[in-house]
């Protein structure tokens, strides 16, 4: 899709855009490097904004870390753009409801895409293919390209939506195209680009409804966008919209687990964990999603979990203690039942494996934050596991309980030694265990505490030294011509002549003027002067050497700083360029050639300081100028300027 | 040694901790875990046979100490001390006791699932 088509459906007014806070949102990071200040303001003069920001930190990804209570925390965490790209999304929502198309869900349309989102969210952690944040805000827009056809055309897209209903099995998009030559996800993606979303989101909605999907991804990352964006809306469509259930559906289901190489058990642990939070999300954007759940197609697991929600849950606020997510390993089935019964009615979130090398794959997969083992097993046993643990840089970190029976008792330095970090006798008091755990629980929650600590300093010196470089390189750059300033250039000169003096290697500058810049600039009007300074410099920068350095002084004077180079080869840099300015002709209502006169001097002329060598180059360039301009002088010339050499 | 021992087959105060494990809000976790064993249990007895039979005494030993675990964990602790010998025999390869040792442990066994059927209900 072109640009102008973009455009001139903007001028419509019709689209679907940010609103308030988006808008400002947008208007202050049109830029590539925006301050996180203002976008956590901007934020902030939004409550309710502010409340899901903090929400979708404290969400997926990050359990048992430090709970996020402000935007400049959230911002810390995952990072300002996508809290800036977070924040446009539900300002989307809040600002397109509803709409004036009669045959379209406005409803329905955001409970479907917050339920891709969730589950994009879910996936993206689950799977590793993407920030989870970033995944929610490219699952919530997803659709947007629908939304945006349907405000457009009001009533032709109702029109095209009863011909669907019809003939349920036309392709959308063909239809749209008919009658719109537009799709809606050609349209998504223009607008998405248009919102400076990243690349790999704009790809991503437009290429998720297609069979082959991935085909033409510009890099990875869109790869794996798209390919959340495809599971997230088939298990969306297949789990939780309503409609008629197909036998199809089941089908659609296994090929994607089998293509995300997702466990059955997994899968359901993150559609119910999903559906939970879609209702949350629900609730928080006050969009119905109750109505749409086929409670049929819920499994037993979810509806476990949904018939018995926690207050916490209802108000939508972390519990008090947050249990642990533990991994219990024992080749003993009672054993196991038991250890699980026990940890799961303290509040932890259980798996289980029954030996050391199932216990291994599924750690590495959803990294517990314990691993409670059996020692003696078959295939791997628990000394093996915590020793593989370790080697892991996923689960070094996982605190490893050892249950131990009584003749293995006098090994546990062994064990120790092999990575575990508490042990237990067989047979243990429950109680015992418990008390263990918790111990284990307050260890693992300082370690994340100054891990997260840690990343965030990090994340924090980094956007620092960032724009510590950026106030710097301001500071030293003339914004015209973009080329450093005299700032920059003494500095530079300064440094190089210290290096040159210590080393005894030639230094050469050239200073050049623009001839007759002023008749330029007062016939032709600034405007045009400017142009030919930009000109000028960009044939400076490409007519010099690697090492050079080309600097404005100010005016129509330049400096070019000729490290290591001797006279004579930087009065041969000096005539490249004064023959390239000449050459580059500037069009100035008629052709007319601009020309420099330039002056060369070096170390060796006997010059000590950055004073003299400048007014050596000076006086060259004046005498350049003299004897008739665009000329390079590199010698002292005419009586009562000679000057020995 | 274990031959006719006067212990009751299960443990008491064991079958008692495990009524106890679901409480009031989960009645069913003592049968379901006593199914667990058994399933379990009946698959590891017949890899005693089994091992026996081929002469393969890790299988032995293994089969022998996941059951000595286990047993104890549902009260059946004669049992359990039964599956301790064999274990250790097995361990240090006295092939002159472990044929008698698995048909008291296979005995042994019936009664265990007798007994915990009956409790089972």
């Amino acid at each position: 899709m072109k640009d102008k088509q973009l455009d001139e459906l903007k001028l419509t007014g019709a689209l679907p855009s940010p609103t308030g806070v988006g808008l400002a949102i947008l208007e202050l990071t049109r830029g590539e490097d925006y301050a996180m200040g203002d976008v956590t303001r901007a934020i902030q003069s939004d409550p309710a904004l502010t409340g899901r920001i903090i929400k979708i930190a404290n969400s997926a990804g990050f359990a048992g870390s430090h709970a996020v209570t402000s935007v400049a925390q959230a911002a810390m965490r995952l990072g300002v753009r996508s809290v800036r790209n977070v924040a446009l999304g539900f300002t989307l929502v809040s600002g397109n409801r509803g709409g004036g198309c009669p045959g379209f869900d406005y409803e329905g349309y955001w409970a479907r895409s917050l339920a891709v989102a969730v589950l994009a969210q879910r996936f993206a952690e689950t799977l590793r293919l993407a920030a989870p944040a970033d995944a929610f805000t490219c699952g919530l827009l997803s659709g947007i390209g629908e939304l945006a056809l349907a405000s457009i055309h009001p009533d032709r897209y109702a029109q095209l939506l009863e011909q669907r209903r019809s003939q349920p099995e036309a392709d959308l998009l063909r239809l749209e195209r008919e009658m719109f030559d537009l799709d809606h996800s050609e349209l998504a993606a223009a607008m998405l680009a248009d919102w400076r979303l990243p690349e790999s989101f704009c790809f991503a909605v437009s290429a998720f409804e297609r069979r082959d999907a991935l085909a033409g991804a510009p890099d990875e990352k869109a790869q794996r966008m798209t390919r959340l964006l495809r599971a997230a809306s088939i298990v969306a469509e297949v789990c939780f919209v309503a409609r008629s259930a197909s036998e199809r559906d089941e089908q659609r289901l296994a090929e994607l687990l089998a293509e995300l190489e997702l466990p059955r058990e997994q899968f359901e642990r993150v559609r119910a964990e999903a559906l939970l939070e879609w209702r949350e999300w629900g609730r928080a954007l006050s969009i119905p999603t109750d109505r749409e759940v086929k409670p049929a197609e819920v499994s037993a697991e979810a509806q476990r979990a949904l018939a018995v929600p926690t207050d916490a849950q209802v108000r939508g606020q972390a519990p008090e203690r947050k249990g642990l997510r533990i991994l219990v390993v024992d080749d003993d089935p009672v054993s196991l039942r038991v250890i699980e019964h026990h940890l799961t009615r303290d509040g932890h979130q259980v798996t289980r494996a029954m030996n050391g090398r199932q216990a291994l794959i599924m750690a590495l997969e959803s990294a517990p934050q314990m691993v409670v083992s059996d020692w003696n097993m078959p295939e791997m046993d628990g000394l093996e596991l915590a020793k593989s643990l370790r080697r892991s840089s996923e689960t070094r970190a996982t605190y490893v309980l050892l249950l131990t029976g009584r003749e293995e008792e006098d090994r546990v330095v062994e064990a120790f030694d092999a990575g575990v970090d508490e042990y237990i006798v067989k047979p243990f008091n429950p109680k015992i265990l418990l008390a263990r755990v918790r111990a284990g629980q307050r260890m693992i929650e300082l370690r994340e505490q100054v891990e997260h600590e840690r990343v965030s300093r990090d994340r924090q010196m980094a956007e620092m030294a960032v724009l510590n470089r950026k106030l710097e390189a301001a500071a030293m750059t003339d914004v015209l011509t973009r080329l450093p300033n005299r700032r920059y250039a003494m500095r530079k000169l300064e440094e190089e002549l210290n290096a040159a003096l210590a080393g005894g290697s030639p230094l050469s500058v050239i200073m050049i003027d623009i001839d007759h810049f002023k008749q330029v600039n007062d016939r032709y009007g600034h405007d045009m002067g400017d142009l030919v300074l930009r000109e000028t410099a960009t044939v400076l920068r490409n007519t010099t050497r690697k090492g050079d350095s080309v600097c404005r002084l100010g005016g129509e004077e330049f400096l070019v700083i000729c490290s290591k180079a001797s006279l004579a080869q930087c009065a041969m840099t000096a005539e490249r360029i004064r023959a390239a300015v000449e050459e580059n002709v500037i069009g100035f209502g008629f052709e007319r050639a601009v020309t420099v006169s330039l002056g060369a001097a070096s170390l060796a002329c006997g010059t000590q300081t950055v004073d003299e060598l400048l007014k050596l180059a000076d006086r060259r360039v004046y005498s350049a100028k003299a004897t008739g301009r665009n000329r390079v002088c590199s010698q002292d010339v005419g009586p009562g300027q000679a000057r020995s050499a | 040694m274990a031959e006719a021992s006067s212990e009751p087959v299960l443990d008491p105060a064991a079958l008692q901790a495990l009524r106890a494990l679901g409480g009031d809000e989960d009645p069913s976790l003592f049968v379901e875990v006593i199914e667990l064993y058994l399933d379990d249990a009946r698959a590891h007895v017949s890899n005693l046979r089994a091992a026996l039979a081929s002469g393969d005494l890790r299988l032995l030993e293994r089969s022998a100490h996941t059951l000595k675990s286990s047993s104890a964990n549902v009260g059946a602790l004669n049992f359990s001390e039964l599956c301790r010998e064999l274990e250790q025999a097995a361990r240090a390869e006295r092939l002159q006791s472990t044929p008698s040792l698995v048909a008291r442990a296979e005995r042994e066994f019936q009664a265990v699932c007798a007994a915990l059927e009956a409790a089972r209900g």
